[in-house]
């Protein structure tokens, strides 16, 4: 706990000979002082950045061994929407809205495209008939993307929203106070105000499994192996691999959001 | 010019100054304390997202009891779906009042998910169009479990 | 509608920010806008203002101590508002709010207590028992009226009023900032955002004070003052131009640009804003006012006082809805397309939601109260008070 500054308890014996009226004065002077001190430099956000604080206290997860990355490879997706619904079991989402959901796409030859989510993919998607000749159609998972350079933490008016040494970005839902900007900053839909807790929800990268090791609970359900989450610290995995050698795209580049989702097999329709 | 005359505007800037310094004290004491721990945000909270109970578990722990299911599956083409997939999160099985049978879906609807024909599929992804495979082999296109009648889930391949 | 405005990301079918929203910056609007006027007295000592002078100050002030109230309706957690002050984080816009509120209601009620002090002082005096003390704890114990304090009163106000002019467009064009600011949506991602809402603000400020003024007027018999409305009209045309140019230009950028979210924003103006943008906005709102005003700043001389009153209201009236339609366009309208460039929602405001309708004209009707009391507390039309106690 910090201390407030102390004056020395019998201050009207030690300054003897100054009248009380100086003595008021003198406190006048250096309590806003100290005021602001105490209050403005509590705390200093860039020292603490770069520095290694160890594990969580009582686990030995240590924040800052790891860097995330997420691989969405749309050439495998088969659309079951596993993901949306282990997603919206693991973390309780809300019905109706979706820290995960599935897009199908469906392009004619001549450019036409339907594009649609029926309950976010949440319950497999059904045959349709588009009404014209399928040229191509696929589907294309969508998260958070735990963009490195996020409009949402940059409008967040409270600190409520943050990312995390390890790259994943996380709401605090013991301090945001509901204002919705975030919503309206990020550029993808990802975040929405959770109607029962009244705060920004959005996708953690599952950091309750990551912390004990496990995968987001949408990776450990793709049967396909569409969804690939990995370490960008650890020299053995693969998405690291896939991240430094393969041809990746992100999701509304011209944002330079530097989405930490990157996409395989990306297409121009998609948005 | 006489001082006196000021007065009154000095005991409304005394008044403004001390507002100012109320609220900076006060602001210090409501400051949470891990803030600014690891960055601009309070940093227990990292431990408190760390802390959220899982709800699907390790796909490796289901090996500990089922030997048998996981050792067949895997040596099919469901190799890759996850057990809980079809079942359901394995805190819904194992849980604080004990062992709770697993739901078990043996409905169409489910096969469905994945092998219904659609065009977005990837083509070399195994699919059918669910009324041409089943009427054209005679059977009951309304029951519940007629992929089962055939395919074994966990090898589906593998003739009954 | 076109085939390919179809799809919405799913978590976009909410419209978080709702009429609170649009109220909140409206307010905002006519604080700083009644602002203004006053500054035309206080600070560029135009005296044809005088007769409002102090009524707009007052203005002011109750719709700024009511700006707060929508917001906290609106957030999910109104009893952590203050975090944006204990915690604030300075990268975004939106922190600066209680830095900028505070400083303005600082700046503001200075100036009210000092040009209102000689009345205080008078009523501190010849008010008996309960019905001074407020007064009396208003005069901080000092009762110096002398030539010298009142000078100095003079130069502080004189101060204050141009402190607090850009205090009040900051506080009104951070607004525009916050919506123009945010690069995910192109109806608002634009630099002119924060102008245009400043020059609606003034817009929505002048006209509000030509309505309260002339009906005040009418309550208290007495005659409105034609110096100061014709001045008025001729500031309210002058920014009702600028302000129509701006948001005209913005869209015309728009369009002549042919971006990618022009294909999104052509169909929200022709869609869902038909009504709103172009029937009440920019026909019913700006057209038919800007031909009132026309004709009473450019036919001034012929005009009968009744005929120029008549037109300053209706004119002032319809401006105050082209404000609120402006505001609605850009918070709603915003909003009602998906960030997948791709869809259009519709947005059906409830009437007795915690959001809805009712709430936002309760809300509405708290700084005409507000003001009601404030005039009953600080008479700004009286003379006599100051002149007897000085």
């Amino acid at each position: 706990m910090f201390k407030l500054p102390s004056f020395p308890q019998s201050a009207e014996e030690e300054v003897v000979g100054v009248s009380r009226r100086d003595f008021l004065t003198g406190a006048l002077k250096t309590l806003p002082g100290a005021a602001l001190f105490v209050g403005l430099l509590r705390f200093s956000p860039a020292k603490a950045a770069g520095q290694a604080l160890g594990a969580l206290p009582g686990t030995d997860y240590d924040p800052a061994e790891h860097l995330y990355a997420y691989v969405i490879d749309i050439n495998k997706c088969i659309g079951c929407g596993r993901c949306v619904k282990a997603c919206a079991l693991e973390n309780k989402v809300p019905d109706h809205f979706y820290r995960t959901w599935v897009e199908r796409y469906v392009v004619s030859e001549q450019g036409e495209t339907i594009i649609e989510s029926p309950d976010g993919g949440k319950n497999g998607f059904k045959p349709m008939t588009p009404g014209f000749h399928v040229a191509k159609a696929y589907f294309v998972p969508k998260m958070c993307n735990h963009c490195a350079n996020t409009p949402c933490i940059q409008v967040c008016p409270v600190g409520a929203s943050y990312a995390t040494p390890e790259g994943v970005v996380l709401v605090d839902n013991k301090r945001c106070i509901g204002c919705g900007y975030c919503v309206q900053a990020c550029p993808f839909g990802s975040r929405f105000i959770n109607p029962i807790t009244k705060t920004a929800e959005k996708c953690t990268w599952c950091y309750h499994r990551i912390a004990k090791g496990l995968k987001p609970a949408c990776v450990e359900a793709c049967p396909v192996g569409a969804r690939m989450f990995g370490d960008l610290k650890n020299e053995r995995d693969p998405v690291r691999k896939i991240v430094a050698q393969e041809h990746l795209d992100v999701l509304q580049p011209e944002k330079l959001t530097k989405p930490r989702c990157y996409y395989l097999g990306f297409d121009k329709e998609i948005r | 010019m006489n001082k006196g005359h000021y007065r009154h505007l000095l005991r409304a800037l005394i008044l403004v100054a001390g507002a100012c310094l109320v609220f900076f004290l006060l602001r210090a004491f409501l400051i949470p304390r891990s803030f600014g721990k690891y960055g601009f945000f309070r940093g227990d909270n990292l431990k408190e997202q760390a802390d959220i109970p899982v709800v699907h578990g390790n796909p490796q722990a289901c090996a500990e009891c089922h030997d048998e299911q996981v050792k067949m599956i895997a040596s099919g083409p469901h190799a890759g779906v996850p057990c809980q997939d079809c079942h359901a999160p394995l805190t819904q099985h194992i849980t604080e009042e004990g062992i709770v049978p697993m739901p078990i879906t043996r409905s169409y609807a489910l096969c469905a998910r994945c092998h219904q024909k659609l065009d977005a599929r990837p083509k070399t992804f195994p699919q059918i169009d669910f009324q041409d495979h089943v009427a054209a082999k005679g059977k009951n296109w309304e029951s519940e479990d007629i992929c089962l009648n055939c395919h074994r889930s966990h090898n589906p391949l593998k003739k009954k | 509608m076109l085939p390919y405005l179809q799809y919405t990301f799913p978590n976009d079918i909410h419209i978080h920010w709702s009429i609170m929203i649009v109220l909140y910056p409206y307010i905002t609007g006519l604080v700083a806008g009644a602002f203004i006027v006053s500054a035309f007295y206080h600070v560029f000592q135009k005296k044809e203002y005088q007769p409002i002078g102090r009524f707009s100050l007052l203005t002011s002030l109750a719709f700024l101590l009511c700006a707060t109230i929508p917001l906290l309706n609106h957030l999910g957690h109104p009893e952590r508002a203050f975090n944006i002050m204990i915690t604030p984080n300075f990268s975004s816009a939106m922190a600066g709010f209680g830095i900028l509120y505070t400083l303005y209601l600082v700046i503001l009620l200075l100036e009210i207590w000092l040009v209102f002090r000689p009345d205080i002082i008078f009523y501190a005096k010849n008010y008996r028992g309960i019905r001074a003390l407020p007064y009396r704890v208003l005069t901080l114990g000092v009762y110096d009226l002398s030539e010298e304090a009142l000078r100095a009163d003079r130069k502080a106000i004189t101060i204050l009023a141009t402190l607090g002019l850009p205090a009040a467009c900051l506080l009104h064009g951070y607004v525009g900032f916050l919506f123009g600011a945010i690069k995910a949506n192109p109806w608002w991602s634009t630099p002119l955002m924060p102008i245009i809402f400043l020059f609606s603000a003034v817009v929505s400020g002048i006209a509000l004070l030509i309505i309260l003024y002339q009906w005040l007027a009418a309550f208290r018999n007495e005659e409105v003052n034609q110096d100061c409305l014709r001045g008025m009209a001729r500031w309210l045309w002058y920014f009702q131009i600028q302000t129509v140019t701006l948001e005209l230009l913005e869209i015309v950028t728009l369009s002549y640009e042919r971006n990618e979210e022009w294909e999104i924003i052509a169909p929200l103006l022709t869609h869902q804003l038909t009504f709103s943008f172009i029937s009440v906005q920019m026909v019913l709102g700006s057209l038919i006012p800007f031909i009132l005003l026309m004709i009473t700043v450019l036919m001034d001389r012929y005009l009968h006082t009744k005929v120029r009153n008549a037109l300053t209201f209706f004119a002032s009236l319809l401006l105050l809805i082209q404000v609120f339609a402006m505001r609605w366009n850009v918070v709603i309208g915003g909003q009602m397309m998906s960030k997948s460039l791709r869809g259009l929602r519709d947005f059906h405001p409830e009437f007795l939601a915690k959001e809805g309708v009712l709430p936002a004209i309760l809300i509405f009707a708290l700084p005409f109260l507000l003001l009601y009391l404030l005039v009953k507390f600080f008479p700004p039309f009286e003379k006599k008070a100051g002149q007897l106690s000085a």
